[in-house]
């Protein structure tokens, strides 16, 4: 499971991401030179939720190593024709609009504890 | 190298091409950086058509993932600035033009063509009463306000704002009015007079973008493409004039070249400028004209005279992002043709608001959803879902605020050649509050916790700092805009404005441009 495959699970949808996109991910690592975050290769590979500790995280430190990896996939994914759905909607939804609206409080809270956690649990491992 | 001409111009932005137009054909020499585009193959269709179709990693990101350096920066980058083809207009200027400051946080362009590489288009008059403390009146502005208008192309629709914006003798029709804006302005024209008595007007904007055929330029094709590349021939953008007149043989333009300082001899002005390989060479000219933007002539002139120890003024408007939400088009598609430029605009009136505003009301079409996903206090996966829904029903109302001159927004030039700034702005709080009541007022859901105070020196709309007076002082300008002490050098892009109104000044700036260098031309021309 590579870091890129694991952003794109927990950021984007479940399910093989392309290769290329997974390669561009790379690239762009190396060539912005993100510094190493140990926390975040932890929550990689014991394949943590990122969303929930990557909301915890950023609430304290917006620039920190797992927001910036995620900001990065998500970028890159926007540029692709292959990932556009999850970025723009194709068809007019109102209903499923209310429900998402609805269900974001929950989903927020849910992941605040989760989030909290998980950082707290990987978080004293380091 | 030693080289001689009439006239010289620094600088390619709106005042530098303006000046370089107005003295055409007089042996005007355009010394500019003159940053270009990468060279990127332009796209020529709808940007949602093509993100269904087409990898668009080279357009948005970069081959070197230049659109993503933002990253990795602690100072924020404007959303219109990240795209590699318009990277351009900011490249070099930290290691070429430095700035430090805690307090300012500009950004300066060495483009060819300046900031209207990126700009919003707004071409707004300053009425009498924004040219209050000016040496200057309006009488002395509408004739090359008006040669201005002929020369780029506006339009904008005679409405509630059309005495607040000015007289134009033609307009183009206004662009096409999104669904958002459409009902909002049907709202507001529903309880219209009620609104006026309460000193809240509506209007379209005035947008250098055409709407018809103009000069061999295109109209504009709703492509949707302003955060992604530059030169729309639609839109207009200072490089199109120094191209034309370059072209014709009416200008030298030269570019390569960063002006550092000017001294005056007996016959005219020497100008020291250096290329990239920081190679000295000196231009010699009868005349200067600095238009390098508020900020480079303000150091070329403080360069000059080796002076470190002056604090020049300093003038920004500073913005307020205020975002709205329409419930009626929250879950439907986004409008994938509207442009990403200003849509309406209201003018909340002096007496009611204490100061007069201005915002500009912009859909959210155009920019990549993933800037958004991290500003919701939302894990980034649930907010990227509720987006989809969101974006079509969000606007976002950009208030300029008023600036006028104070000993806490200054300049000084350090030996090193950094300019150091110091800018101190508080937000009147109330603004926000007010302005979300006149939304609500229109059916649009927002609050005034939503607003969002950008730091002064983001709004790009630089000023003040070598401003004209009636009786100048050092420094300072007088009417003709010739530099206090000096007898050749004059100075005419924002630098010249001694305070600036709510209101986008770059209309005033080329049309003070095309004042300053028309009397300059029958001087040369004599």
């Amino acid at each position: 499971m590579t870091e890129a495959q694991r952003f794109f699970e927990c950021f984007l949808r479940n399910g093989q991401a392309p290769r290329d996109l997974l390669e561009a991910y790379t690239a762009a690592r190396a060539a912005l030179r993100l510094p190493p975050d140990p926390l975040t290769e932890r929550l990689v590979a014991t394949r943590s939720d990122l969303s929930a500790a990557e909301f915890v995280r950023r609430r304290s430190d917006p620039r920190n190593g797992l927001t910036t990896r995620a900001l990065l996939m998500l970028s890159l994914a926007e540029a692709r024709p292959d990932c556009v759905e999850a970025f723009l909607l194709e068809s007019p939804s109102v209903w499923r609009a209310w429900q998402a609206l609805a269900a974001a409080p929950f989903l927020t809270a849910y992941r605040m504890v989760k989030g909290k956690l998980l950082l707290w649990w990987h978080g004293r491992k380091l | 190298m030693d080289a001689n001409s009439e006239v010289i111009v620094v600088g390619s932005g709106p005042a530098g091409a303006m000046a370089a137009w107005a003295l055409r054909g007089l042996g005007v020499r355009l010394l500019d950086f003159g940053n270009t585009s990468a060279g990127l193959p332009k796209l020529q269709e709808n940007l949602y058509s093509l993100r269904r179709k087409t990898d668009l990693t080279p357009h948005l990101i970069g081959p070197n993932f230049e659109a993503l350096r933002y990253l990795r920066r602690d100072t924020p980058v404007s959303l219109k600035l990240r795209a590699p083809a318009l990277e351009f207009v900011i490249r070099n200027w930290e290691e070429l033009a430095p700035l430090t400051s805690s307090t300012f946080r500009p950004v300066i362009s060495l483009a060819k063509g300046g900031f209207a590489n990126a700009w919003g288009a707004g071409v707004y008059r300053f009425g009498e009463d924004d040219l209050r403390g000016y040496p200057i009146g309006l009488a002395d502005l509408s004739t090359h306000y008006d040669a201005v208008a002929q020369h780029i192309g506006i339009s904008g629709s005679r409405d509630d704002l059309w005495e607040e914006f000015g007289e134009e003798p033609s307009l183009d029709p206004p662009l096409r009015l999104s669904r958002n804006c459409g009902q909002l302005l049907a709202s507001y024209n529903s309880r219209r007079s009620a609104w006026m008595q309460r000193g809240v007007r509506f209007g379209r904007p005035r947008l250098a973008v055409i709407t018809q055929p103009r000069r061999g330029r295109e109209p504009y094709a709703y492509r949707c493409l302003e955060f992604v590349q530059t030169g729309d021939p639609a839109m207009y953008n200072p490089a199109m004039t120094i191209d034309e007149l370059s072209r014709a043989g009416a200008i030298q333009y030269e570019p390569g070249w960063l002006v550092e300082k000017f001294r005056e001899s007996e016959t005219g002005v020497e100008v020291i400028a250096r290329d990239s390989q920081n190679t000295r060479v000196v231009f010699r000219s009868r005349t200067l004209i600095l238009a390098a933007g508020a900020l480079n002539s303000a150091r070329i002139v403080l360069a000059s005279f080796a002076d470190f120890t002056t604090r020049l003024p300093l003038l920004d408007n500073p913005m307020t992002v205020l975002a709205m939400f329409h419930p009626r088009s929250f879950g439907t598609t986004l409008q994938q043709d509207d442009p990403a430029l200003a849509q309406l605009n209201v003018v909340l009136a002096a007496e009611q608001f204490g100061t007069k505003y201005q915002a500009s009301l912009y859909g959210c079409n155009g920019a990549p959803m993933s800037d958004f996903v991290g500003t919701l206090p939302l894990p980034m996966d649930v907010s990227r879902r509720l987006l989809r829904y969101l974006l079509p029903a969000l606007s976002l109302a950009i208030v300029f605020h008023p600036a006028e001159p104070s000993a806490r927004q200054s300049l000084r030039l350090r030996e090193d050649g950094a300019l150091d700034a110091s800018y101190e702005w508080h937000p009147d709080n109330r603004l926000a509050g007010r302005l979300s009541t006149v939304f609500r007022g229109l059916g649009t859901w927002t609050a005034a916790g939503m607003a969002k105070h950008r730091n002064p020196g983001e709004g790009i709309h630089y000023a003040g700092t070598l401003p004209m007076a009636a009786s100048p002082g050092p420094y300072q300008l007088d009417t003709a805009g010739r530099l206090q002490g000096t007898r050749n050098v004059y100075v005419c892009d924002g630098a010249c404005l001694p305070r600036l109104p709510a209101k986008n000044h770059t209309y005033t700036v080329m049309a003070n441009a095309h004042r300053i260098a028309t009397s300059i031309a029958r001087r040369v021309a004599r």
